[in-house]
């Protein structure tokens, strides 16, 4: 009877198959407080944040700003950074778009073949490097490119500074974008998942939800010193987009015909092109852009306990100027975000964020 | 195009699936299920029964029928007040033997003991009904008990009369006729169903007491709180229930002359079957004589036929019952099940494909390149104004406007600060245009077309236009007039969006992209409406032309302006202006220099003419994802398009941003400025037009220069 219920709900389109998304309720209450944020520094997309001896240091494209003294100018390579993590004796590696990590006291560590699409690192214990790749079909900016094809293919590696060698951790994760790193183990954000999920090297269990059912996908992850992580949500999740990622036709076509940019898929600021889709809730109404209106794009920082549980969350709505925060990290009392989207650095008392 | 676009096309062109919708929200397709079994039950019973369709057995039942149809019309009446006559068997025994005792051992004549059964029937049916009626109590209980107490009656009174019942011989010829007659062929008993259907049927749906009566069992408290008598009315069904019997007792007398104990005995059960199998409510409100009428033959051919197939009584009694049974589910499901399969079907998306949209995003190199020339636009009634549709100025540069509270408001010239009500016109005032004689002509959204005169008086034009032959709904009827405009012959042409939708789901119409709005023309000469163009693409903005030789017309799914020609060679026909406009087009209005412009309420997003060709994603969407989560045409962008005679653009104004102007629906140039008007906005715009005929008005575009 239960497979041929599955089938029927199938169908229909209800049960399991229903089209439905988590509400933004408890932890996820919405409200402004990404908006009220303080600005740090205005650049164009701002990706990484990462906190070194000298400051707190922000990826812009191929830039890397020191937020402490900005005016100083920028480092600038040649490929676009897409992840960035501070290391234990003060510096900070950036890996590359070309796959590439580069450290700040001048090491390198050569692009490995099997990883293309480096999203988030994290300094292990013992001076190596936990690697998030994102996908193995799809370079980082092309993400919504990796959602729309529907194949988990990232992976998480272990990767030796000093010899380079890779050692894959896990794999067919959805799209890992944040680590944090438990000692023993490893807390991966799976995007596409929506959820976290704890790998464990070495041990033959498979990778455990520590949270899901997130109403947004999660990105980079980071820990405060009194143990509380910090998670940056880089778009809401939504009700359209999750229902294209079940019409495989229409998503084929759009993947073929259309631009990515005019895609039915999360954004880090929609809203800016006229060919983008739109939603009929998101029509402006005498002169007003409600803020509950659906978006492809939000702001969105949730503060987790040590446990994973949310306990509290920091919101740029519909209407909001702060889309598409792809990373945040508590430093000295603040809460730094990066408002990719919106290009827009800033920051929040970390202490007003106890509920 | 693949093979498989082809297809659909081909499958959403030809297969009509709105129909589906449509006929689900028509009250007659109740009527399916008793065709339906009455359909089968005449098959079967034909395919295994020698000789059921024969001549002799036809006129049997028939007779037969006609009595018992007689009863059901009788229960049908009742049950439509919401009630239930469970002594019909009873009080048919007592007008047999009535009848057959006046006759026979009173000797009374033919006609008196005719009528006076019937009043002994109406008096067993006003018991019933002031005890029901009157004294409130349970109308199942109640007429149990009165089946019991008559049957009692009617076994005393057989003690008394039944043996000189049988031995008397009166000879009435008139009495025999009753009984074993036929006119043209139709037994006696067939004639008086007729004519008690067709007296009935005109009472239910015509006269004020059949109305009272379907008030009464659709909801006795409103029909209470409407100031129907409601006691009394309930009361009437019982007479009726008792008149209807004993007519149908007295027939059946003519026809057997015979008294005897199991005369109509059990006969409530097969009544009741048969009037809640042809899909009469058993809770009020709902039915019908036809239903009634096609229930009693279902259940005549049933029994006649199951004894005929040599079937035991107590079988045959089963079969009833478990018709019976099927019936009471049919009645409770049926309502809920159609509504909810309408809710689920009538939302059907078609399949349509535009052609590609021009490159408009800024820079191109299209006449269309998106700009910012409407951002710095003077603002007039700011939040003073909820959706002004449409603005238009008169020869004196007062400004109105249809807005959303059924209001037209005017802002007086010449700096359309000071604000007043125009007139309340009620419904969603939307297009509108001067006549002749000055008077404001507008469409509303939900009543029709109107003329507010300049004494400020509203009054009909018209809301009802020819009826399309094929269609199942009603399109004669109005639901979304949207723009208009006034040939110099005083013909009102005017554009009705969508058939299948009103204006609060107009964006259910952008979903299903099918020809569903027309072109309508109103002479006031004749007063006559006709429509004149169907199955358009929602149709919208309406323009005479320059040379008032051709009406211009948006159609906004479908992205273009079109020519309706009214004289010339190509009188009737219809010709493309602009077939590939970057947005949705609303409404058009006449400018300077022999020139139009036409509002983009939106513009086209390529997920969206992509989910324009799959109607079944479309579908699937309708039903699974919540209306605000929908894909929609980007309205959150203004855009208005100057275009000449021939189609050319002459030059496209944008708001990029959507600050002041998303969803421009309308504007009219007026002494060298534009005044912008949109449906879901809380101002008007005004802009200076750098070389536009600073004389040039609307008025005096149409009428010339004196009003």
């Amino acid at each position: 009877m239960k497979p041929l219920t599955r089938a029927l709900d199938r169908w229909f389109g209800r049960g399991d198959f229903s089209v439905t998304v988590p509400p933004m309720d408890g932890a996820f209450r919405p409200n402004d407080r990404l908006d009220a944020a303080a600005i740090a520094l205005e650049i164009p997309a701002p990706d990484a944040l990462a906190v070194t001896s000298r400051g707190l240091l922000v990826s812009s494209g191929a830039r890397l700003i020191n937020l402490r003294t900005p005016s100083d100018g920028a480092f600038e390579f040649e490929a676009e950074i897409t992840a960035l993590t501070g290391l234990p004796d003060g510096g900070a590696a950036a890996a590359l778009s070309d796959g590439r990590i580069v450290f700040t006291d001048g090491r390198t560590i050569p692009a490995h073949r099997e990883i293309s699409c480096i999203t988030a690192l994290a300094p292990a214990p013992d001076g190596a490097l936990f690697v998030a790749n994102g996908s193995s079909a799809f370079p980082p900016a092309e993400w919504t490119r990796d959602l729309m094809a529907g194949k988990p293919t990232g992976s998480v590696w272990r990767l030796d500074s000093a010899t380079g060698r890779a050692t894959q951790l896990a794999g067919a994760l959805a799209y890992p974008q944040g680590l944090l790193d438990e000692g023993d183990a490893l807390v991966v954000a799976e995007s596409w998942r929506s959820a976290l999920t704890r790998i464990t090297p070495g041990a033959a269990k498979r990778p455990e939800i520590v949270l899901d059912n997130l109403p947004a996908y999660p990105g980079r992850l980071s820990r405060a010193t009194d143990g509380a992580v910090w998670l940056a949500l880089f778009a809401p999740r939504s009700q359209i987009v999750e229902f294209v990622l079940k019409e495989g036709g229409f998503r084929a076509r759009m993947i073929r015909e259309i631009e990515p940019d005019a895609w039915v898929a999360p954004s880090l600021r929609s809203g800016r092109s006229p060919l983008e889709p739109i939603q009929q809730g998101g029509v402006r109404q005498l002169g007003v852009l409600k803020p509950w209106s659906p978006s492809r794009s939000c702001g969105l920082v949730a503060r987790l306990d040590a446990e994973y549980r949310p306990l509290s969350s920091f919101h740029s709505r519909a209407n909001g100027r702060r889309h598409g925060v792809t990373s945040c990290i508590a430093q000295g009392g603040s809460v730094f975000f990066t408002a990719k989207g919106d290009g827009v650095v800033a920051s929040f008392s970390e202490w007003g964020a106890t509920p | 195009m693949t093979i498989g676009e082809w297809a659909t096309g081909l499958r959403y062109r030809y297969v009509p699936d709105h129909v589906v919708g449509e006929v689900l929200g028509r009250k007659w397709v109740d009527n399916v299920v008793p065709i339906t079994l009455l359909a089968a039950v005449v098959i079967y019973l034909t395919a295994t029964i020698p000789n059921f369709i024969s001549l002799g057995n036809l006129s049997d039942i028939s007779r037969q029928i006609g009595e018992f149809g007689l009863i059901v019309i009788g229960m049908t009446v009742v049950m439509i007040a919401g009630g239930i006559d469970l002594s019909v068997g009873s009080n048919f025994a007592l007008a047999n033997v009535t009848a057959l005792a006046l006759l026979n051992v009173a000797r009374w004549p033919v006609a008196a003991s005719v009528v006076a059964t019937l009043g002994v029937g109406a008096l067993a049916g006003l018991v019933n009904g002031l005890l029901i009626g009157f004294l409130k109590l349970r109308a199942f209980l109640t007429t149990l008990v009165i089946l019991t107490l008559v049957r009692a009656i009617v076994e005393f009174l057989l003690q008394i009369y039944s043996v000189r019942i049988a031995s008397s011989d009166v000879e009435a010829p008139a009495w025999d006729f009753l009984g074993a007659g036929s006119v043209l062929g139709a037994p006696v008993s067939v004639i008086a169903l007729a004519a008690v259907a067709l007296a009935a049927q005109v009472a239910l749906t015509r006269l004020r007491i059949g109305w009272r009566i379907m008030a009464v069992g659709g909801s006795r408290r409103a029909a209470y709180n409407a100031g129907i008598p409601v006691p009394a009315t309930v009361c009437l069904t019982y007479v009726v229930s008792g008149v209807l019997t004993s007519l149908a007792g007295v027939l059946y007398a003519a026809r057997l002359s015979g008294a005897g104990p199991d005369t109509g005995l059990g006969l409530e059960l097969n009544v009741v079957t048969a009037a809640l199998l042809g899909g009469n409510s058993v809770g009020g409100g709902r039915g019908s004589v036809g239903k009634a009428l096609m229930g009693a033959v279902i259940v005549s051919l049933l029994t006649n036929g199951l004894v005929r197939l040599g079937l035991e009584s107590g079988a045959s009694s089963m079969v009833v019952g478990l018709v019976l049974l099927f019936a009471i589910g049919i009645d409770v499901r049926w309502s809920k099940w159609r509504h909810r399969l309408r809710a689920k079907v009538y939302v059907s998306p078609a399949y349509l494909k535009l052609p590609p949209a021009p490159k408009f995003i800024a820079g191109a190199s299209s006449p269309y390149a998106i700009n910012d020339r409407l951002r710095d636009v003077e603002i007039i009634g700011m939040k003073e104004v909820d959706g002004p549709e449409d603005v238009i100025l008169d020869e004196d540069g007062h400004l109105y406007c249809g807005v959303r509270h059924g209001e037209i408001v005017r802002f007086l010239a010449p700096d359309h600060v000071r604000r007043e009500v125009y007139a309340h016109v009620g419904g969603r005032p939307l297009g509108m245009a001067f006549d002749r004689a000055g008077a404001l002509v507008v469409c509303i959204a939900g009543m029709g077309l109107y003329r507010v005169d300049r004494d400020r008086k509203a009054q009909k034009l018209t809301a009802e236009t020819n009826r399309s032959p094929l269609s199942i709904i009603d399109d004669s009827r109005m639901r979304l007039a949207d723009d208009l405009d006034i040939a110099p012959d005083g013909k009102i042409y005017f554009s009705e969006a969508t058939v299948r939708y009103g204006f609060e789901e107009w964006v259910v119409d952008a979903l299903e992209g099918r020809g569903n709005g027309r072109i309508i023309c109103y002479d006031p000469a004749t007063s006559s409406t006709r429509t004149v163009l169907r199955n358009l693409l929602f149709a919208n903005g309406v323009c005479v032309a320059h040379d008032n030789k051709s009406v211009l017309f948006a159609e906004t799914w479908g992205c273009r302006v079109s020519r309706y020609w009214l004289e010339g060679p190509k009188a009737g026909r219809v010709e493309p202006v602009i077939s590939d406009l970057p947005g949705y087009p609303d409404n058009i209005n006449r400018g300077s220099g022999g020139a139009y412009w036409v509002a983009l309420a939106g513009t086209r997003t390529p997920s969206y003419d992509l989910a324009m060709t799959m109607p079944g994603f479309r579908r699937r969407m309708a039903r699974r994802v919540a209306a605000d989560e929908w894909l929609f045409p980007n309205v959150n962008i203004g855009c208005v398009v100057h275009f000449d005679e021939s189609g050319e653009i002459l030059e496209t104004l944008w708001d990029a941003e959507g600050e002041n102007h998303p969803a421009i629906t309308s504007m009219r140039e007026h002494r060298g400025y534009l005044y912008l008007g949109g449906v879901t906005n809380n101002r008007i715009g005004r802009l200076k037009l750098a070389d536009a005929d600073p004389n040039w008005t609307g008025p005096r575009s149409y009428w010339g220069a004196t009003p």
